[in-house]
């Protein structure tokens, strides 16, 4: 038995499993409705579509993913493997003749798969009436790789303390501080330690601790690729975002490296 | 009175007996020791299981029977001793080829409410190296063909119970682990459940299962191990550890028309017995050791018309079980 048919008989059963639980369709309904509501909100303030306004709706739905993904992605894989344990199925699984580190990977393949079909849901709408109005596919299909990534960097999150805590009582309410801490209070930090020296903070300390903020990260490359260079001056941030195989290097370690804890530590279970 | 004639008058309960004594153990534990933070479960645990032999493992709760399934799957390491698998050092982990022998059911498996049991057993089976056809063959034997297509939220305890089993027997193991298999069945289900591990039995699996309800388990296993305070406090058929015990036998019988306590009474001297009455039934009790059974029954019977209906109770597993619980010892 190859360990692609085992990844994928797991990642399957976790997308069937999340489409029969009603996840995709209403979650992706009501991210389409938020979405939605922005793109009509853009369209509205001008009265007229324009490449600007574009520009504009694309900056508003990247703030709403920064909101809503990271929370989709902790709510989606808090009890991933917690939820295993409780129902019985983790022991039962890890005295299966496979490496148990695949149950991991799969479930992380099979998330991924769950809030990639999530997001597609809930982005085609406005997308559709973007592109319709003469807009391009190419900034929204963008938007989708990277708010897929941005949630699979949270799934990865979520899914290594559900192995280090194995409990879904205390693993909620950690997925609502971690969700907190990198989407409210590290912003607000960082606006603290501007205020507080008036300014006076070397720009390249300020985007180093964006490194330790995924959705840091994500803000950054989403503006550095989907963000014409007007948009960027108005936002500030002309000559001030880090180069982008730096952001994409980062956000590819923010993914891997709780992902390669989980998978530590789901195999050493019980020793 | 005296009576001397050997034949037996009684008989009772009888316990089956291994039919593959002798054979290579699949699994040898020799000094497994395993504690947890502030409690030693397990101290020194033997054991040996032969292909084709059904080992109930019994023991009061909390006393370690699941701690013993997880680390002979290697779920959890043990402290001290040496786990063989089919003659092979097991270490702190099991390679796939070792786990590729167990079936385990786990004491409560609640499994994915979402899938029906067909599919759960597709998933599984594609994890455990298992074709289409063993999953057909696995519902059918577990008698869930009717809900195969049910979605697992509708199934009640004793069908997820079935379903744990189902999964237990796909990848033809060779050694099967069954914690507590028999919770949520009915009577009907329990009895369709041993037959089925008399046919696995048959075909030279080896069976492990922690249970209990000793009254079940006392006519179908082969050995009986008791694990109590970290040891297996003895292990044996279920003829021997009876017979070793020593446990009285319990002779009662109500009055016959021509009783006499007087002559009762001589006959009870002669074979140490201790004697009650139970005023509400209208019984005697009579509690003797079982070497004297047999002549007391004969004294008993032979007396003119002493006594009337006699009811023979032998000790049995429970009763073994309460002794050994109770600290009393057994040599």
């Amino acid at each position: 038995m190859s360990t692609s048919t085992i990844l994928f008989a797991i990642a399957r059963k976790e997308f069937i499993d999340h489409l029969r639980n009603g996840w995709i369709i209403a979650v992706g309904l009501a991210f389409a409705v938020f979405s939605l509501l922005i793109t009509f909100a853009g369209f509205g303030f001008t009265g007229s579509v324009g490449v600007g306004q574009e520009q504009g709706t694309l900056f508003s739905l990247i703030n709403l993913v920064i909101y809503l993904v990271p929370l989709l992605g902790l709510l989606l894989s808090y009890d991933g493997i917690a939820g295993e344990h409780e129902r019985g199925t983790l022991d039962l699984l890890r005295s299966y003749p496979f490496n148990t580190a695949l149950l991991l990977y799969g479930k992380w393949l099979g998330l991924f798969m769950v809030l990639t079909a999530t997001l597609i849901v809930g982005l085609t709408a406005p997308a559709a009436i973007s592109i319709y109005s003469g807009h391009t596919l190419q900034a929204w299909t963008l938007l989708l790789i990277t708010s897929v990534w941005i949630g699979a960097i949270f799934i990865s999150i979520a899914i290594m303390f559900s192995v280090l805590i194995l409990d879904r009582g205390k693993l909620i309410a950690i997925a609502i501080g971690i969700w907190l801490l990198f989407v409210v209070l590290f912003d607000l930090g960082i606006i603290g330690i501007l205020v507080s020296t008036e300014g006076n903070v070397p720009m390249s300390l300020v985007n180093l601790l964006f490194y330790l903020n995924p959705t840091a990260l994500y803000r950054l490359l989403s503006i550095d690729l989907m963000m014409d260079d007007a948009m960027i001056t108005q936002l500030g941030l002309m000559g001030q975002i880090p180069p982008t195989p730096a952001l994409f290097a980062a956000i590819t370690t923010w993914t891997i490296i709780p992902t390669a804890i989980a998978g530590w530590r789901i195999s050493a279970l019980g020793k | 009175m005296s009576v001397t004639a050997p034949s037996p008058t009684v008989m009772t309960s009888a316990g089956a007996t291994s039919s593959a004594q002798g054979a290579a153990p699949i699994l040898s534990l020799s000094g497994i020791g395993k504690h947890f933070p502030g409690k030693e479960v397990l101290k020194s645990i033997d054991l040996h299981i032969a292909p084709g032999q059904l080992m109930a493992l019994v023991g009061n709760n909390g006393q370690g029977k699941t701690t013993l399934m997880k680390l002979i799957l290697g779920l959890l390491a043990p402290d001290a001793g040496k786990i063989l698998i089919n003659g092979e050092t097991a270490g702190t982990s099991r390679s796939t080829a070792q786990k590729a022998i167990f079936g385990y059911l786990p004491e409560t498996t609640a499994f994915y409410p979402n899938l029906t049991g067909q599919e759960t057993l597709r998933y599984l089976s594609s994890l455990k190296q298992g074709g289409e056809t063993r999953i057909t063959e696995a519902l059918a034997i577990v008698g869930l063909e009717h809900a195969a297509k049910q979605r697992i939220k509708t199934y009640s305890k004793g069908m997820k119970q079935r379903l744990g089993l189902a999964q237990a027997l796909l990848g033809d193991p060779k050694l099967l682990l069954l914690d507590e298999p028999t919770n949520g069945l009915d009577p009907s289900g329990i009895h369709e459940f041993y037959q089925i591990l008399g046919q696995l039995k048959a075909q030279g699996v080896a069976i492990l299962m922690s249970s209990h309800l000793l009254a079940e388990i006392e006519p179908r296993s082969d050995t009986i191990a008791l694990l109590k305070d970290g040891i297996i406090s003895a292990h044996g058929t279920v003829d021997k550890l009876i017979n070793d015990a020593e446990l009285p036998s319990i002779i009662k019988f109500q009055k016959g028309p021509r009783f006499n306590e007087e002559a009762l009474d001589q006959i009870l001297q002669q074979h140490t017995t201790e004697k009650r009455y139970l005023e509400q039934s209208g019984l005697f009790v009579l509690t003797c050791h079982p070497v004297h059974k047999q002549a007391l029954l004969l004294a008993l019977l032979s007396a003119d018309r002493l006594v009337g209906k006699l009811i023979v109770n032998d000790p049995g597993l429970e009763e073994l079980f309460l002794q050994l619980n109770s600290g009393l010892k057994i040599t």
